[in-house]
């Protein structure tokens, strides 16, 4: 009996660890990742190497990366359970966030200042958009290959957006196979 | 029903961070009209202003305006099965497929950077229509600060708002 409540108070420490993180960093899964960082290793849950481990494997899935990097650190450190109690705290400070604040966006919705306000923020959010897209570019490894099939892909999909899945499907199979010709 | 469909798909999708399918849901919901373009704006900013993946702030919204607090939960959760379901198979497969890490990253990085590259066109092309001159300027002026500092994309949401107020 003394064993089970010992697991359940980690359990719910793995909530709590996850659910603070979650309800006190705004601005989306990749601002969570440090502070995720900093919280585990600092209390010694789990080693930088086996954490930059996991990293890359919740980058590798689809999916916001902050909650699969819970559910992969849940699971590590205590199974199903860890990763349903890691997962739930991610999920519960921004489920009852966007619904308060949202709807009080949309009570003043009417207003001519919130309106333009709301106008305001979007234009940031296109900024921050290009900023995304130029860090991710600054990194990558381009070839003619590899340009090749961005622009392709950026065509079709400003034809014809239906075929998202698709393209991207094709495109990360392809030059994976590209990539990896020779090997074996 | 629809729209749980529509964020199964794209839970699919959704590789390399939020931003990739931004442009994927305005596009589906606001061609489908099951959002209006203010809407989407206000979603947009809210989402910004709270904690949270903003593909998972948008299923939670989205839910809650067609099936209420049941329908909140439902779509976040239709959003995770993708990533829950290969997280799983990923698990029991792991010792019999071996793929090459470097390789597939690099290619992952390639496919977000296309959705990315789309999510910018489908929210910029609104500001080119309209002429809006003002609007790009202050894009590259906050991207410049983006790049060059290290203060956080909330402040520039929040003053980005503000001038708003003032010149429009």
């Amino acid at each position: 009996m003394k064993i089970l409540t010992r697991k359940n108070k980690e359990l719910f420490s793995i909530f709590y660890i996850f659910f603070k993180i979650s309800g006190f960093t705004i601005g989306g899964g990749y601002a969570m990742v440090p502070a995720i960082e900093r919280n585990l290793i600092n209390k010694k849950f789990i080693s930088e190497k086996e954490f930059l481990k996991l990293l890359s494997i919740a980058q590798s899935m689809p999916g916001p990366i902050a909650f699969n990097l819970s559910v992969l650190l849940g699971s590590k450190l205590r199974g199903f359970w860890g990763a349903l109690f890691a997962s739930i705290g991610v999920l519960i400070p921004p489920f009852f966030g966007i619904l308060i604040v949202s709807n009080i966006i949309h009570k003043y919705s009417d207003s001519l200042y919130v309106q333009k306000f709301l106008n305001g923020c979007y234009v940031a959010t296109v900024g921050l958009t290009l900023y995304v897209l130029y860090k991710i570019l600054k990194d990558f490894n381009f070839n003619k290959f590899n340009i090749f099939l961005f622009f392709v892909s950026i065509i079709l999909l400003i034809l014809n957006r239906n075929l998202t899945f698709f393209v991207f499907l094709f495109l990360v199979s392809i030059n994976y196979l590209y990539e990896n010709r020779g090997i074996k | 029903m629809d729209i749980f469909l529509i964020f199964l798909y794209i839970g699919a999708i959704s590789f390399g961070g939020g931003w990739a399918v931004v442009g994927l849901i305005k596009d589906i919901l606001v061609s489908q009209n099951y959002l209006t373009f203010n809407e989407f704006k206000e979603i947009l900013t809210a989402a910004q202003l709270t904690p949270g993946p903003i593909a998972v702030n948008m299923a939670t919204y989205v839910g809650y305006k067609y099936y209420g607090l049941l329908g909140a939960i439902l779509n976040t959760f239709f959003l995770l099965i993708p990533p829950i379901m290969l997280g799983v198979t990923y698990h029991f497969l792991k010792k019999s497929i071996k793929l090459e890490k470097v390789a597939l990253i690099n290619s992952l990085a390639l496919g977000t950077a296309v959705l990315v590259f789309i999510t910018l066109y489908s929210l910029g092309f609104q500001l080119i229509i309209n002429f809006d001159l003002k609007a790009i300027i202050i894009v590259f002026i906050i991207f410049a600060l983006l790049v060059k500092t290290k203060i956080d994309p909330i402040f520039f949401i929040v003053v980005s708002g503000l001038i708003g107020i003032l010149i429009s």
